[in-house]
């Protein structure tokens, strides 16, 4: 009964999922429903994650662990961002730049950061994967779409030039279109599996 | 030693020497000097050899014993004795230490030496009976034992016939061995099985060899005589134990327990196997790759940022994908409502607004409605940021439609509300204010192909009249193209490119075109080298790091 109970609620939750798609305007009520029930569950996992996070902070502050200034730091942060937010609005500029001037270049940095290691990684490619036709294939189209993108090439209108660029910036459109339809017959068949409880990614094992 | 009688030999009075108090002997006349030599003969090695003769017969162990030497006399005449021997004989018969000091010490000695050696050899008799009575009532022990286990249907266990020949030689019993040998069994684990192992297998080479067996002390004899108690308890327990190694290799190893084995003893040999010295590695190290490949970005981009250049018409450059999103803002009419997604992390905030800043300023140019809806908890506040960098925090009227956590559930809820024609009784209202009229167009602001597909689909899918538009970052481009050409998204726009093609006819941007061309560069120029004269990749992995 334990797994019968949840193979039913999810294969029913699906099918109801996927009739709205046929019965939009019927369906679109019960759908809905069901959808923001989904967005309060995500909500509330957000918020115990939040109070697991500030319970960890906590715990390191009073046991005075290694990098307990840290946490401090962590949570005097958090309960003013908070309590800020709770009296502000996003309008206030003071708040978004609070907000922004700290999230903008912590994560800019790390993309920096993997820019950097992508180039160099780049240097080993050919010695780590030897001369084989995938390495070189690899490195030989993203050498000629670097050029495309310096948009340097230009040529004339109705010409074999033309006509060669436009086959060769068509490539990667092909490339990407088999690998769309590749993920959508993937995505068709997971569907139908957790539709059908072959697989079950709720649970009831 | 002298046996003549003192029968007949008149004594001396010697009165007046012993009132005196000097020794007798001392007064002897110098004629009779050769007694200190009879005495001397008293002492000697014959004397203590008859003492030991004499004792296990009961006889008077002294040769100068009185009741003997009167026997002797009455039975045989006596011949010529000397004076000095006649005065002996009187002495002994009327003084109690005639015999003088020394022969009364070594008379003494000799009877205490006899009581103990008896008392010895009566407690070694006794302790050896209890010994081989408890040697017989344990192997009639394991006798039954055996037996039971036989009954039981467990195997009996053969001997081999070296170790039969070993027993019958020995008179060994083989229960009593097969006993010690399980006693030493208990509590084996595999190094110790191991180390048994070895230690049979040399006990065995050192029983192949005939040199080393000869040189074996006799069993027999170290068991049966022996001077001590203590001496005969510690033979016998190391004649007990010295056949039970050698029956070692007769344990049964089961094949996990071999597997085991063999791991183990490959992993010895592997520890102790020499290994070629590790030079340390003369290429190039990755942080260091890293940190020059940082440097020189570092200040080619600043250089290229901050040098002022005169600044490129890129008018011919633009994609008919940006092309179309820009003709679509600049002939949206003033009445109709704008909704603005916004799919992209802080970090991305660069990139699109580069891109989104022309559009929303073609787009404000009438007075217009935009509601937004946002997948990442700062999204709101990016959007905020962005009409700020374009001026427009002013003339654009926002509904903020709020905060979705999931893209899929975003997309497929709103869309289904958006469309909704009739409404559950009593349904709770979770959304703010959706305008009742269909929105004029879509525009997507994503930074990456996963969450800007969501909503392509889901919005094509249930609003399939709604125009949809998308900007997204420079790696998600390519990928969405394909909707572009299949006619799911009326217009696209990506990267730098496109930010600088729509910035040709809104604003300049020619720092920041510069820094993405060099940039770019450097990149082509990395790879060629990589190419053309592949690094060899150091070893990070190190034998104590593993």
């Amino acid at each position: 009964m334990k797994k019968i109970i949840p193979i039913m609620i999810g294969s029913a939750t699906g099918l109801t999922i996927l009739t709205g798609y046929f019965f939009q305007a019927r369906l679109a009520p019960v759908l809905g429903l069901l959808i923001h029930w989904g967005i309060a569950l995500v909500g509330l996992a957000g918020l115990i994650g939040i109070g697991y996070l500030v319970k960890t902070h906590l715990t390191r502050i009073m046991r005075k662990q290694k990098g307990a200034f840290y946490s401090v730091v962590v949570l005097v942060a958090f309960l003013f961002t908070v309590g800020a937010g709770l009296i502000l609005s996003m309008e206030n500029r003071f708040y978004r730049d609070w907000v922004l001037n700290i999230q903008i270049p912590v994560e800019t940095s790390l993309l920096a950061i993997l820019a950097v290691v992508l180039l160099s990684v780049s240097l080993y490619v050919i010695r780590t994967r030897g001369w084989t036709p995938m390495s070189v294939g690899f490195l030989v189209s993203a050498l000629i779409s670097l050029i495309f993108n310096l948009r340097y090439l230009q040529t004339q209108p109705d010409s074999i030039g033309e006509e060669a660029l436009h086959f060769i910036q068509r490539l990667p459109l092909v490339g990407m279109r088999g690998i769309l339809i590749g993920m959508a017959l993937g995505g068709l068949i997971v569907g139908l599996r957790v539709l059908l409880a072959f697989d079950r990614p709720y649970g009831g094992d | 030693m002298c046996q003549a009688s003192l029968a007949g030999v008149e004594p001396i009075h010697l009165t007046e020497s012993l009132d005196n108090g000097q020794d007798d002997r001392d007064l002897l006349p110098q004629a009779d000097a050769d007694l200190p030599s009879l005495l001397e003969s008293l002492k000697g090695d014959d004397d203590l050899s008859d003492f030991s003769a004499h004792e296990g017969e009961g006889q008077p162990s002294l040769p100068l014993d009185i009741e003997a030497l009167e026997g002797e006399g009455e039975g045989e005449p006596e011949p010529d004795v000397p004076e000095w021997l006649n005065r002996i004989r009187q002495r002994a018969q009327t003084e109690s230490d005639s015999m003088g000091e020394i022969t009364q010490k070594i008379t003494a000695a000799k009877d205490s030496l006899g009581d103990d050696k008896e008392e010895s050899q009566r407690s070694e008799f006794n302790s050896l009976i209890k010994k081989i009575q408890e040697v017989d009532d344990q192997s009639d022990n394991d006798h039954a034992k055996a037996e039971e286990s036989n009954e039981s249907g467990q195997p009996e266990v053969t001997d081999a016939d070296w170790l039969r020949r070993i027993r019958d030689k020995y008179h060994l019993s083989p229960d009593t061995d097969s006993q010690e040998s399980l006693n030493e069994r208990t509590g084996d684990s595999l190094l110790q099985w191991l180390v048994s192992l070895e230690e049979g297998g040399n006990q065995i080479a050192e029983a192949a060899d005939p040199s080393k067996t000869s040189e074996l002390p006799e069993d027999t004899h170290e068991v049966d005589i022996s001077p001590a108690v203590s001496e005969t308890t510690q033979e016998i327990a190391l004649e007990s134990k010295r056949p039970s190694k050698q029956k070692a290799p007769e344990l049964s190893v089961s094949r996990e327990e071999q597997v085991g084995a063999d791991q183990l003893a490959a992993i010895i040999i592997d520890e102790k196997a020499p290994r070629p010295a590790r030079t340390p590695d003369t290429g190039f190290r990755p942080h260091n790759i890293r940190f020059l490949m940082g440097l020189l970005l570092t200040v080619i981009l600043s250089m290229a940022l901050f040098l002022r250049t005169p600044s490129d018409s890129l008018r011919g450059t633009q994609q008919p994908n940006s092309l179309a999103l820009m003709n679509w803002a600049e002939s949206l009419s003033a009445e109709s409502n704008l909704l603005l997604v916004l799919d992209y992390q802080a970090g991305y905030s660069a990139e699109i607004e580069l891109l989104a800043k022309p559009i929303l300023m073609t787009i404000a140019e009438g007075t217009r409605e935009v509601s937004i809806l946002y997948t990442s908890p700062s999204g709101g506040l990016l959007f905020h940021r962005l009409l700020d960098k374009a001026g427009l925090t002013e003339g654009l009227g926002v509904i903020d439609l709020g905060y979705y956590p999931m893209e899929s559930y975003g997309a497929y809820g709103f869309a289904n509300q958006a469309s909704s024609k009739w409404q559950l009784r009593n349904q709770p209202e979770f959304s703010k204010n959706i305008p009742t009229d269909p929105f004029g167009g879509i525009l997507i602001l994503a930074d990456a192909y996963e969450g800007g597909v969501t909503w392509i689909e889901q919005f094509s899918t249930l609003a399939p009249d709604t125009p949809i538009y998308v900007l997204v970052t420079a790696q998600a481009g390519p990928q969405l193209t394909p909707y572009w050409e299949s006619g799911q998204i009326r217009g696209l726009a990506s990267g730098m490119p496109d930010a600088v093609g729509f910035d040709n006819q809104v604003v300049t941007l020619p720092s920041h075109w510069r820094a993405y061309q060099a940039g770019v560069i450097v990149m082509i120029i990395v790879l060629t080298i990589s190419l053309l004269f592949p690094i060899q990749q150091p070893q990070q992995h190190q034998w104590g790091k593993r």
